[in-house]
């Protein structure tokens, strides 16, 4: 499903180039539930977000679902990006003048679903998630669990085959940390492909992989 | 559509939530385009918009032109209009015209004073003067035969003959002899000043002779003719007539004004200098508005991140960020349209009755100007707003979503020495604002300093015409201003009374040339000229003039006395600088040679208003130089408004066929005097004002900004050691730096653009020093206070809790 051969990422210096990705080549098969683990500066983070195609400033070859993800323009990576991957973020990001069937809405309405099938999907998915409740709701009035529940929500609800999630529970405690893991591997059960950030072996332990990355390199 | 609506909905959300935001940018914009609009819809209409006569541009003025004098445009002799009109070829038709108040009754119950144009025929084709009821004089009418009839206005036919179409016809007395009205002018028809009749001037031969200049005189050009030729064969004319009537035409000529040029030529650089003035503040406002968005879209950076994240297309982020760019326009163009409509009109009303353009009155807020200012509020709002959408869609959203929004990415940083680039001009902007409302305040507050000459509280004045066909003789018309003076005299409160033919201020004047005998006589043109006034001996006193030396005109001036004389103080130093001019005499030619013994100095009157000189005035007894229009001043002990009644009252027990009118405080006018200088001077402060309070929001808004973005590193530098004044210095210093910066830019450009004020500044030079250093002191304290108040928030930050939310 991904395949990504010799990707490298590096930062003009004086005097030089500093790496945050050397020769990175990786493949994840579908259903499966990565954790790219390695201490602070590893390139954890970076390595998701050229993988969720927010950052294009990179070298090598990247396949997504046997698409040159490389060779394609900024635009149809977004368009890649909108079929393909859900993100989650260690700080949430929900858009804080929305509510949170508005945020929910967001990326279907990207996605250019009719009014009136996204009402459908918003609603299921409020159900889903058990979140009917808080649907009038700003993210502010909300626990820091709930907006990662929101959040989850949000990067599932147009059904992607891939979630990437950085440090999800990194700004949780431990019972709201526990729950949304319970959640991905819920949802890895029910078939999307996980890839999380993670520095914790209790999360790691959710997935069936771990990629260690130490100074851009992967040491798997 | 509906996604369309979506964005809406949250712009409109969005702005709300940002309320302090949206109100500083709505108003920046609205004040922007709404002073722009409104004070170019008056220019508009006073210089651009075609005068309202058909193929305006071949009417000119012609005048006189006294050589000797440098006087360009003067009042016309009657014998010279006789004469060009006889030989000029330039000229299609022309026309001669003045103004004076006459007394009208008949209509109604009681008689009432009118405002009269004596025009000869020609004047109504010449301007395609069409009456929308009956017909308008002919020239086989405009004789001292058949010259009884008049053309009403149509606001004197709305307001005396309830706009009755049977109004032609309608008999009615003017001064006493009998006329009909002939016709109604329509209602958007203007010409110079509003008068309530149009009356033949009823010219003849006998007019040839005529001495002395007291008419205007306007023509069309032949199609094909410019002012050029007309100018030459103007000149060529007069040449001929100083031959013809060298008594008369001794160093003089003539000469051709285009009409427009006549109409708006006093107040075109008054207009013009507001005009640029209002530009300024626009482009304050647009750079504040600029400002506001753009650290409002560095704000948003992580959220334009999120949404790109979530899958939003360039297009559809830039279509977000539109839509409230849009929204904000919309809002700000409403209060615009709204203040633009507000604005108009109260200029309109603060306009001076002098303005002397005709199109004053027709002044409507401007399509073409709203689109203008709406589109460069749009432009600005859409650049601003959607640059950042652009750069974030093309930029590295991980790099954004991982700094968490706190602005420190180079997209952010680049705002930031924009938006501090954008304060410098506002600031720089604002000075040059400031220093022209400061001069102009200066300048007013010189003018109101000046002493007119004359003590107008407490004065009451009113005008009186008595009809030539009642009271034919000097005896007559002086008998009764004598004997309304006693009855006036007798009233409870009135401490003094007298007359004169020309009010100071009335805009009415009459100048004679003089000689002095024993002294070398001039050239014929090249005398000295005195302004002549006709006065009762209470006059003086009910002024509040002042005698210098010698008497005032007194009850022993009669009529067949010695002609005596009281002159004023410019008059004896000019003539007599180190001795006394009392005893001394007068000699010039009004009807009769007059040879006057000057019996007294008055003190110097400014009677065109403090910004003008004080003529040489020549006061002379109403008994020896009878007139049968006067102005009655009464002055008061207490409230004269209280006497309007009273003096009416006691006038029309004298006669009931006399109006007294218009009868009102001399205070007023003096207060209409200063309405030019008091319109240039509130625009200007206003347009100060508000280009001060939008370059402090400006800064206030950087310092502010700046403040947030840098809270972590405050938060450190505390935690490192840094006393509160430390960092209180640090903001501080940063918004003096920008405020001196566009101080520095400011007023090396206000020294230059101030030099077009010239012309409209009285006592105060343009690059004033003190004005400059005022407000250039002013705006330093104000900037002081807007970098104090975000340095103030700077030194409370919580260390611990700063470095905990990064």
């Amino acid at each position: 499903m991904i395949s990504l051969r010799n990707v490298e990422k590096s930062y003009p210096i004086a005097g030089g180039q500093v790496f945050v990705l050397r020769r990175v080549n990786i493949d994840v098969k579908p259903g499966e539930f990565v954790s790219i683990m390695g201490p602070s500066g590893a390139g954890k983070s970076t390595l998701l977000s050229v993988l969720g195609m927010l950052d294009h400033q990179w070298k090598g070859e990247y396949y997504l679902v046997d698409q040159p993800v490389h060779k394609l323009s900024p635009k149809d990576r977004v368009a890649l990006n909108k079929k393909y991957i859900g993100f989650v973020f260690q700080q949430y990001h929900l858009l804080d003048d929305l509510t949170v069937q508005e945020n929910l809405d967001i990326p279907l309405s990207y996605r250019d679903v009719k009014k009136d099938q996204r009402a459908a999907i918003v609603a299921d998915t409020l159900d889903r998630f058990h979140i009917v409740g808080k649907k009038d709701l700003y993210p502010r009035q909300l626990s820091g669990g709930q907006q990662q529940l929101v959040a989850v929500a949000r990067a599932v609800i147009a059904n992607p085959k891939i979630i990437l999630a950085d440090e999800p529970t990194g700004n949780l405690h431990s019972d709201q940390g526990r729950e949304i893991m319970e959640l991905f591997k819920k949802l890895n059960a029910e078939g999307a492909t996980i890839i999380q950030v993670t520095h914790s072996d209790v999360n790691a332990s959710y997935g069936n992989r771990v990629i260690n990355l130490r100074d851009g390199w992967v040491t798997e | 559509m509906n996604t369309v609506l979506q964005d809406l909905r949250y712009a409109v959300r969005g702005l709300l939530r940002t309320k302090t935001f949206t109100v500083v940018a709505v108003l920046a914009l609205g004040l922007g385009v709404g002073a722009n609009t409104a004070m170019f819809s008056v220019v508009n209409a006073v210089l651009l918009t075609e005068l309202p006569y058909p193929q305006p541009d071949r009417l000119v003025m012609l005048w006189e032109h006294n050589l000797s004098k440098g006087k360009l445009h003067n009042v016309v002799g009657p014998a010279n209009f006789l004469a060009w009109r006889d030989a000029g070829r330039s000229f299609e038709s022309m026309a001669a015209f003045f103004e004076t108040r006459r007394s009208a009754s008949g209509i109604g119950d009681e008689p009432v004073s009118v405002q009269v144009r004596l025009a000869t025929a020609a004047i109504f084709p010449i301007l395609a003067a069409r009456p929308i009821v009956g017909r308008v004089y002919t020239i086989e009418e405009d004789t001292p035969a058949g010259s009884n009839v008049v053309v009403i206005s149509y606001d004197f036919w709305k307001q005396r003959f309830a706009g009755r179409r049977d109004v032609v016809g309608q008999p009615f007395r003017l001064n006493g002899r009998a006329f009909t009205v002939l016709g109604v002018l329509p209602k958007n028809f203007r010409f110079h000043e509003p008068v309530d009749m149009w009356a033949p001037m009823a010219l003849s031969d006998a007019n040839r002779n005529s001495p002395g200049r007291s008419i205007r005189v306007i023509a069309r050009l032949k199609p094909g003719v410019t002012q050029a030729q007309a100018n030459d064969e103007m000149a060529s004319i007069a040449r001929h007539r100083v031959e013809e009537n060298p008594s008369l035409n001794k160093n003089w000529t003539a000469n051709a004004q285009a009409m427009r040029e006549n109409l708006v030529g006093d107040v075109r650089t008054g207009l013009l200098v507001l005009l640029g003035a209002v530009g300024f503040l626009l482009v304050i406002a647009c750079a504040n508005v600029a400002n506001l968005l753009l650290a409002r879209a560095t704000d948003r950076e992580k959220e334009i991140a999120i949404r790109a994240s979530l899958g939003a297309t360039s297009a559809r982020l830039v279509r977000q960020m539109l839509t409230e760019s849009v929204v904000l326009a919309i809002a700000g163009s409403a209060l615009g349209l709204g203040l633009a409509v507000l604005g108009t009109q109260a200029i309109v009303a603060l306009i001076p009755k002098d303005f002397p353009s005709a199109a004053i009155a027709d002044v409507a807020v401007d399509g073409r100007v709203l689109i203008f200012t709406l589109a460069v509020a749009l432009v600005t709002g859409i650049l601003f707003g959607i640059v950042p959408a652009i750069a974030a869609s093309r930029g590295a959203l991980h790099d954004t979503l991982k700094e968490g929004g706190r602005g420190g990415t180079a997209m952010s940083k680049a705002s930031g020495r924009v938006r501090s680039a954008l304060v410098v001009a506002e600031v720089a902007l604002a000075i040059v604002l400031l220093a022209g409302a400061g001069l102009m305040m200066r300048s007013f507050s010189e003018l109101q300093r000046v002493k007119l000459g004359f003590d107008a509280d407490r004065a009451l004045t009113g005008y009186v015409s008595l009809p030539g066909a009642k009271y034919r003789s000097d005896t007559l018309q002086i008998a009764f201003f004598t004997e309304a003076e006693r009855k006036i005299a007798a009233i409870r409160g009135v401490q003094a009374v007298g007359s004169i033919n020309f009010l100071p201020l009335s805009g009415q004047r009459s100048a004679s040339g003089f000689t002095i005998p024993g002294r070398p006589i001039p050239e014929r043109g090249q005398e000295p000229t005195g302004d002549m006034r006709a006065v009762t001996p209470g006059y003086f006193r009910a002024m509040g003039i002042p005698i210098k030396a010698g008497r005032a005109i007194s009850d022993a001036d009669l009529i067949n006395s010695p002609d005596v004389t009281v002159i004023s103080e410019t008059l004896a130093r000019t003539f007599w600088p180190n001795e006394s001019a009392v005893g001394k005499y007068l000699d010039f030619e009004w009807g009769r040679t007059m040879h006057c013994l000057i019996v007294g100095v008055a003190g110097d009157v400014h009677h065109e208003g403090a910004d003008k000189q004080p003529f040489m005035e020549i006061y002379r007894p109403l008994t020896q130089f009878s007139y049968g229009q006067m102005t009655i001043v009464v002055r008061s002990a207490g409230d004269p408004a209280a006497l309007t009644g009273s003096v009416r009252e006691a006038v029309r027990s004298l006669d009931a066929d006399i109006p007294v009118s218009p009868l009102g405080p001399m205070s007023a006018l003096v207060g209409e005097s200063f309405g030019k200088s008091r319109l240039s001077t509130m625009l200007f402060g206003l347009f100060g004002v508000v280009g001060l309070v939008l370059a402090t929001v400006g800064i206030y808004g950087v310092m502010s900004y700046g403040v947030l973005q840098r809270t972590r590193e405050f938060g450190v530098r505390m935690a490192l050691g840094a006393r509160p004044r430390d960092v209180l210095g640090m903001v501080v210093r940063q918004g003096i730096g920008l405020t001196v910066a566009g101080m520095a830019i400011g007023l090396a450009g206000a020294f230059g653009l101030t030099r077009l004020m010239r012309t409209l500044l009285f006592g105060v030079a343009p690059g004033d020093p003190f004005t400059f250093i005022a407000i250039a002191a002013l705006l330093g304290a104000v900037a002081l206070v807007a970098s104090y108040l975000p340095a103030l928030r700077a030194t409370r930050v919580d260390p611990v809790s700063a470095l905990r939310n990064e």
